[in-house]
C-alpha cells in the first residue's frame, strides 16, 4: 500500500507501507506442502482479481456501460423465444422454460468465464507481443496469472440475469425438488461452466501456434458455442455431432439441461457431463503448457 | 479541436485544422475513391480475419435457418409466415447483417481511444467522408462474399424464390440505403469513444439493439406491440427488415413505397446527424504531444 507519510523534515514523501496481508508470511514461494501450494495460488489469484476489478472501477461509467450491454444482449435472445412460444407451445418437445434454461445456462457459464478468467482471451495479444515474460518470471502458476490478467464486469450483468433465469426456469419445469435434485443441478451446471471455460482456454490457446494479434479463431468458436443456446435437436446429424463430439458446446448447456429436465432422448447423456468438463479443461491445460514450451519472448 | 493550431514538420506551416478556408483546397472525389480501393484490398491483406468474420455469421445464418424450419414446421400461426417466404427474408436479411463489418468500427474506435485520431485531422481530407470511403469500398466485398454465402447456403435448405421483376426496382433502392444507415449507426455510436474509455460495451449494446429492431432476428411483425410499433419509425427496420420484406413479397402498394420513404428519410437525416454528431464529438479531443 503506498501512503503519502510525512517525513521528518516535513516533506511529503511517497513511502510503501509494509504489506499488512498476513498471507505474505503464512505463504512462502518455497517449502510448501501440497495443501498449502493450492491455498497460496487462491490467495494470490484473489489479489490478483482483486487488483484488476480496482482499476476496472475507476472507469465507473464504463463499468456500468458494459453490465447494461451485457443484459441488452441477452434480453435479446430472451424476446426472440418469448415472441416464438407465444404462437408456439412448443419445439421438438421443448416448452418455453426449458428453452430458457438452455439459454440462461449459456450465458450464466460465458459470466462466470467473464468474471473469473476473462485473461484467456488475452493469451493472443501475450504471444503475439511478447507479454508473457513477465509473467514466466513470477513465482505463480502462469495459467492463473494468465487468466485474472483482466475482469470482464459484463460477467456481473450475465450471471445476474443469468442466475434469476435459471431459478425461473427451474421454478416452471417439472422437476421434482429434493436434496438429490438440487444437488444433481449443481453438479451438472458446474459441469456445464466447467466445460465452456475449457473450450475457452483451448480455443485461445491456439494463438500460441498461430501468433496472430487477436483473438478471432478463439471468437469464431465461440459464435459456434452460441448455436447451443437452443435446443440442438433443430440441427442437422453432422452439426449436431461436431457439437457433441468434436467441439463439445453442446456439453455447457444443453446435454447437462435435458438430464435436469429429463427430457430427450438421450437425457441419460448428461451424466457425461463431468467426464467431458474433465476431458475439456485437462485438454485446455495441456495444451497451454504445450504452447508455453513454443512461446518465445522478444528481447528485453 | 476546431481552433487548434498544429505545425506540421514538413510544411512548416501552421496548417487549422478543420478550417476549410485554411486548409489545401478540399480532395476530390478520386481521393475518397482511392480510399475505398485501399479499404477493399485490405481484405486480401487479413485474409483469415476477413474468411474467420464469415464463419461467424455464416454460424449465426446456420442458426437462425434451423430454428425457423423447426418453428415453421411446428406453427399454424406464424403471422402468415411460411417456410419459403421466410427463406427469401433470411437470405437478403443474411446480406444485409454481414454489411459494415466490424473491422472498420473497431480500427476507428481504436484510433479514437489512443489519440492517433490526431492524425487523420491533419488529412487534407473531410474525416467521415473519408470513413464512409472505406466502408463503401469493404462493403464491395462484403456484398460479393455475403451474397455468393446466403444464396449457396440457402438453396441448401430448400431454395430461394425470388420475387416477380416488378419488385426488383424497389429492392435494389431499398438495399441501397442498406450500408448507408448502419454506417451511420456504427459511426455515431463509435463517436461516444470521445467521451468513453471503453468500446466492447458500446459496440455490444449497439449490435442487440440492431439485431433487434432491424428485423435480422425475427421478423418485426412477429415482435410483441410495444416493440414493434416503434420500430415501425426507428431507423433500424431499413437496415434488415424493409428489403428483407420486399424480397418475400410481404410489402405491397402504400406500405412499400412508406417503407422506402422512411429508409432513405433516415438515410439522409442520419447523415446530417453524423455531422453535427461529428462536430460536437471532435471539440472533445485532448492530445498530449505526440
Amino acid at each position: 500500500m503506498v501512503q503519502g507519510l510525512p517525513a521528518a523534515d516535513g516533506a511529503r514523501r511517497l513511502t510503501v507501507a509494509k504489506v499488512r496481508d498476513p498471507n505474505v508470511a503464512r505463504f512462502p514461494v518455497t517449502g510448501l506442502s501440497a495443501w498449502g501450494r493450492v491455498r497460496r495460488a487462491a490467495w494470490l489469484y484473489r489479489r490478483c482479481l482483486g487488483a484488476q476489478l480496482r482499476a476496472v472501477l475507476e472507469y465507473e461509467a464504463d463499468f456500468w456501460i458494459l453490465v447494461v450491454a451485457a443484459i441488452l444482449s441477452q434480453c435479446l435472445g430472451l424476446v426472440f423465444i418469448g415472441a416464438i412460444f407465444r404462437r408456439l407451445p412448443s419445439i421438438d418437445g421443448w416448452h418455453m422454460w426449458d428453452v430458457m434454461l438452455i439459454y440462461a445456462m449459456v450465458f450464466f457459464a460465458e459470466g462466470l468465464g467473464s468474471l473469473f478468467a476473462e485473461g484467456t482471451w488475452r493469451i493472443s495479444v501475450f504471444v503475439n507481443r511478447g507479454e508473457l515474460d513477465r509473467i514466466l518470471v513470477r513465482p505463480f502458476s502462469p495459467l492463473l496469472q494468465v487468466m485474472s490478467s483482466d475482469l470482464g464486469t459484463n460477467g456481473l450483468g450475465n450471471i445476474g440475469l443469468g442466475s434469476v433465469l435459471i431459478v425461473l426456469a427451474a421454478l416452471h419445469s417439472s422437476i421434482h425438488w429434493s436434496l438429490v435434485s438440487v444437488a444433481s443441478a449443481i453438479v451438472l451446471i458446474g459441469s456445464g461452466i466447467a466445460v465452456k471455460f475449457g473450450i475457452s482456454l483451448a480455443s485461445n490457446c491456439t494463438a500460441f501456434w498461430l501468433k496472430s494479434p487477436t483473438a478471432r479463431v478463439a471468437m469464431t468458436l465461440h459464435q459456434l458455442g452460441d448455436l447451443c443456446r437452443y435446443p440442438i435437436t433443430v440441427y442437422s446429424v453432422a452439426l449436431r455431432a461436431v457439437l457433441l463430439t468434436a467441439l463439445p458446446f453442446a456439453f455447457v448447456s444443453f446435454v447437462p439441461a435435458s438430464a435436469l429436465l429429463h427430457q430427450g432422448r438421450y437425457w441419460w447423456a448428461g451424466w457425461f457431463t463431468p467426464l467431458v468438463a474433465v476431458y475439456v479443461v485437462a485438454g485446455g491445460i495441456w495444451m497451454f503448457r504445450k504452447g508455453l514450451v513454443l512461446y518465445e519472448g522478444t528481447g528485453n | 479541436m476546431k481552433q487548434a493550431t498544429i505545425v506540421l514538420a514538413s510544411a512548416g506551416a501552421p496548417l487549422l485544422v478543420g478550417d476549410d478556408r485554411a486548409g489545401p483546397r478540399p480532395a476530390s472525389w478520386r481521393t475518397y475513391a482511392a480510399m475505398a480501393r485501399a479499404a477493399r484490398r485490405s481484405v486480401l491483406n487479413f485474409a483469415l480475419s476477413f474468411w474467420l468474420g464469415i464463419a461467424m455469421s455464416v454460424f449465426l445464418l446456420l442458426t437462425t435457418l434451423y430454428l425457423w424450419r423447426t418453428i415453421l414446421a411446428h406453427a399454424h400461426n406464424m403471422g402468415g409466415w411460411t417456410w419459403t417466404t421466410m427463406r427469401s427474408y433470411i437470405a437478403v436479411t443474411f446480406v444485409a447483417s454481414t454489411l459494415v463489418s466490424m473491422s472498420a468500427e473497431w480500427q476507428m474506435a481504436g484510433r479514437i481511444l489512443d489519440g492517433s485520431v490526431a492524425i487523420d485531422l491533419t488529412r487534407p481530407v473531410d474525416y467521415q467522408l473519408a470513413r464512409l470511403a472505406e466502408s463503401l469500398g469493404l462493403g464491395v466485398a462484403e456484398l460479393a462474399t455475403g451474397v455468393a454465402i446466403s444464396v449457396l447456403t440457402v438453396m441448401a435448405f430448400g431454395g430461394l424464390r425470388l420475387p416477380p421483376a416488378y419488385l426488383w426496382p424497389a429492392f435494389l433502392v431499398s438495399m441501397a440505403a442498406v450500408l448507408p444507415l448502419k454506417w451511420t449507426a456504427t459511426y455515431v455510436v463509435t463517436l461516444l469513444c470521445f467521451w468513453t474509455h471503453n468500446y466492447l460495451g458500446l459496440s455490444w449494446a449497439r449490435q442487440a439493439i440492431t439485431a433487434l429492431l432491424s428485423g435480422a432476428m425475427i421478423p418485426l411483425s412477429l415482435l410483441p406491440v410495444w416493440l414493434k410499433d416503434p420500430a415501425q419509425v426507428l431507423p433500424f427496420q431499413g437496415m434488415a427488415s424493409t428489403p428483407g420484406l420486399i424480397f418475400a413479397g410481404r410489402l405491397h402498394g402504400g406500405s412499400l413505397v412508406e417503407g422506402l420513404v422512411v429508409q432513405w428519410a433516415w438515410v439522409i437525416g442520419g447523415l446530417l446527424l453524423t455531422r453535427l454528431a461529428w462536430s460536437r464529438a471532435s471539440r472533445r479531443l485532448t492530445v498530449h504531444g505526440g
